[in-house]
């Protein structure tokens, strides 16, 4: 909406519907391949991340790791301090859809073929051991029931992180359909024994 | 009888008494036609008055009215019109003064005309002020002006008054010469003036710049915190810390210029500080951080009489604003957002009561997100409003308090208005969108034995969209009932002319409401009242500025969760803020 337009607007909108805001394009199907930033949001802290900053996330600044020349998305730092009382043993982050969703609201519908989740990661210390994971999202609302909404299927993979940025892959279940998909990618890292901090750096994580 | 008509009167009478008789080829006096036109319309019913104007309009067209008093007939029957919304009013002000150039009362009573009884929404300021320079220019010179008490010392007296209360709102008067500035020594309408205007206001109040409905914001809150802390419930104390009346510090500085055919253009800089105001992450919904906002404007306004058909009042802003500590979990974030707006409002009489139709759009340009996912990212917000209100100010029979005697009589008001309202204010948050609407109605009686009486009804609704998808678990309604009373101690409109002391208007406000909870969380049904106390001061030192000021102390209380607020606030305004047709949370 441009401002040379609002005087005409100003006197004719008062009333009209039609001057209200944009609206967001809900029945919009994700295109292989995408990039998880793009489409889905960093909000579902657990395990220990539930706590007030054990987990902060640096996003598109100077902590990201050094990025590969096709890197796409936003690239992340995440630093994971375990709480010295009171640490469940690990933490991790959901990508949601919409944003804190987990499973109020209904998610993403992803074009059907995908194969599998590539990314790539590091670990500050190079002892990080790190799970990636794709779907899995159910929750419960505070009556104890579940949600009406939850990812119909889940993948995951564990590794050994290094210190150098890495290509990892997390192959998709065949045959899967994602009709309403909340959690687009998810990490955990698991806390060290003696709770020294250890960060994550991601990028280019994508569905192809 | 009260002052002003006494006033009147007086001056009336002084008119007769002081040139008893006057040549032939001479002109009646310009303030006999106030002193006929009052006693004319003292008691009397609106067919009355349309008699009486019939009889004289005839009587012109006759050829029956002497040539002495075809001016001053015309001018009767002008203020006979003007009572009872005859827009024809403009053609007979305009005869006498075509018929008696020289007469300053004239263009004194059309300028009254024009600035009170005509306009939408706001005085024909324009129009009104070409009229009383051209009475101050005919004043000049005037034999009897520096007589105490003559009619021309009292039309300059009271011409002078009108100006002053014309350009209250504007601040103190920066251009050297006199124009629009007391003592009004250059007469010339179309010479332009700047004007500073510097508010200050101190708060603690539930209400804040964005959300006059304190219940629906802590309703909404409470939702977003309920969700976000699922599966755990939201314990009592975070219910209570909740419902919170942060401190808020308001100051504002205006630039104004004020030109005739331009109407009035403003600058103005605004800095708002609400301490411990905003929650900061939902999750933990007792924790709440500092806001600023700062907004660098300008507005527009002009009046125009575009009768027979209706008076317009056009208004439109832009304004940049800067916010810090709004954005969630990430509190020393500032976001600047464009304001775009406008406000249309047009009027017209019907019979002796007057409908007035408002409007107002306001498209906030929000920089989106520059992070996250990408449909998350869109950020706008439209605000839309439409108000309608009729005001009776026919005469009505009324008990009446007077001298000890208690009677029903018929009097005039200052209007008995019923109004309604409707506003929706629309926020795009990436694939959230939320709707807050706001329906409201009720009626003011003013003026009567000094009181205004207003009883107000609203009923408030929030709705959350994800993806178009209507969330009920994040949605509320309310519905708030309000009664005002307000006293005038010191009624300015009672003295036509200089006020005897430098505080001209004292109201004291009983303000009481009450808001209950229709859907959604009643957590924050409650109850609230105070006093308000409301002065405005002159300094005729000062070019004739005027001081608004104001103080109140209010207590709320949310009977379900046992919480006493106690608010307050105090105001000190030089001039002040005319875009008045819009709530003022920008």
């Amino acid at each position: 909406m441009l401002p040379r337009s609002f005087l005409v607007l100003a006197w004719v909108c008062p009333l009209l519907a039609a001057c209200s805001v944009s609206e967001p394009d809900a029945d919009r199907t994700l295109k292989l391949p995408f990039w998880v930033s793009d489409e889905f949001t960093p909000s579902g802290y657990m395990g220990d991340g539930s706590q007030d900053n054990v987990i902060t996330m640096h996003v598109d600044d100077a902590s990201c790791h050094v990025r590969p020349a096709d890197a796409r998305g936003s690239c992340f730092r995440f630093d994971y301090r375990a709480p010295a009382t009171g640490s469940v043993g690990w933490g991790g982050v959901y990508f949601q859809a919409p944003p804190n969703n987990w499973g109020n609201l209904p998610g993403k519908r992803i074009a059907p073929g995908a194969k599998q989740i590539r990314l790539k990661a590091a670990g500050v210390t190079g002892t990080e051991l790190a799970t990636f994971r794709v779907g899995g999202l159910s929750g419960m609302d505070d009556s104890g029931a579940p949600y009406p909404n939850a990812d119909s299927f889940q993948a995951e993979q564990s590794f050994a992180l290094t210190t150098d940025l890495a290509e990892y892959v997390v192959p998709l279940p065949t045959g899967q359909t994602y009709d309403r998909v909340l959690g687009g990618f998810a990490w955990t890292l698991l806390a060290p024994a003696d709770q020294a901090p250890i960060a994550l750096y991601l990028d280019d994580v994508h569905w192809e | 009888m009260n002052r002003i008509h006494a006033l009147q009167l007086l001056a009336g009478a002084l008119a007769l008494w002081s040139q008893p008789a006057w040549a032939e080829g001479d002109q009646a006096p310009g303030f006999l036609c106030l002193g006929e036109s009052e006693s004319l319309m003292r008691g009397t019913s609106l067919d009355e008055i349309r008699r009486e104007r019939d009889y004289r309009l005839a009587a012109l067209e006759r050829g029956k009215v002497a040539e002495p008093l075809i001016a001053h007939t015309h001018c009767v029957i002008a203020e006979l019109m003007r009572r009872v919304g005859d827009a024809r009013a403009d053609d007979e002000y305009q005869a006498a003064i075509a018929k008696n150039p020289r007469e300053p009362a004239y263009e004194l009573w059309y300028g009254r005309y024009l600035m009170w009884s005509r306009g939408a929404g706001a005085p024909l300021s324009e129009s009104a002020e070409l009229h009383y320079s051209l009475a101050l220019e005919k004043l000049k010179g005037y034999q009897g002006m520096t007589q105490v008490g003559s009619t021309a010392a009292v039309a300059r007296e009271w011409t002078t008054r009108n100006l002053l209360s014309l350009y209250q709102e504007d601040g103190l008067a920066l251009l050297p010469y006199g124009a629009k500035a007391y003592p009004f020594g250059r007469t010339n309408a179309a010479l332009p003036q700047l004007s500073l205007a510097v508010t200050t206001n101190v708060a603690r109040d539930t209400n804040d710049l964005w959300e006059q409905a304190d219940v629906r914001r802590f309703s909404a809150e409470a939702q977003v915190a309920r969700q976000r802390l699922s599966p755990d419930p939201l314990s009592r104390e975070q219910l209570r810390a909740i419902a919170r009346a942060p401190l808020r510090y308001d100051g504002l500085a205006r630039l104004r210029l004020r030109q005739s055919w331009l109407g009035v253009l403003d600058g103005h800089y605004r800095q708002v500080e609400l301490k411990s105001s905003q929650i900061t992450a939902f999750d933990d919904p007792t924790r709440f951080n500092d806001v600023t906002v700062k907004e660098l404007g300008a507005d527009w306004r002009r009046t125009l009489p575009l009768y027979p058909a209706f008076d317009v009042t056009l208004e439109a802003g832009a304004a940049a604003q800067d916010r810090t500590g709004l954005v969630e979990g990430d509190p020393g974030r500032k976001e600047r957002i464009y304001i775009y707006r406008g406000a249309p409002t047009v009027s017209r009489f019907v019979g002796p009561d007057k409908l007035t139709l408002t409007g107002a759009y306001v498209y906030f340009d929000i920089q989106d997100n520059p992070t996250g996912a990408l449909d998350e990212r869109p950020r706008e917000r439209v605000l839309r409003a439409a108000a309608i209100d009729y005001a009776f100010y026919r005469p009505f029979v009324l008990p009446q308090v007077q001298d000890g005697t208690f009677a029903s009589k018929r009097v005039y008001t200052r209007g008995l208005h019923f109004f309604a309202t409707v506003m929706s204010d629309d926020e795009r948050f990436g694939t959230t969108v939320v709707r807050k609407t706001t329906y409201g109605g009720g009626s003011v009686l003013k003026g009567w034995q000094g009181f205004d009486f207003m009883l107000m009804g609203n009923y408030f609704r929030y709705a959350t969209e994800v993806n178009r998808d209507v969330q009920p678990q994040l949605g509320s309604s309310q519905w708030r009932s309000n009664v005002r009373i307000m006293k005038r101690l010191i009624d300015e409109e009672i003295t036509p002319g200089m006020p005897p002391s430098p505080l001209t208007s004292l109201e004291l406000v009983i303000p009481l409401r009450h808001d209950l909870a229709l859907s959604g969380p009643n957590d924050y049904e409650n109850v609230r009242g105070g006093l308000e106390l409301w002065g405005k001061l002159l300094a005729p030192g000062l070019r004739g500025s005027t001081f608004l000021l104001n103080a109140s102390v209010e207590a709320q209380y949310f009977y379900h969760l046992d919480k006493v607020i106690a608010l307050a606030q105090v105001g000190v305004r030089l001039g002040w803020p005319s875009f008045g047709t819009l709530p003022a949370f920008f």
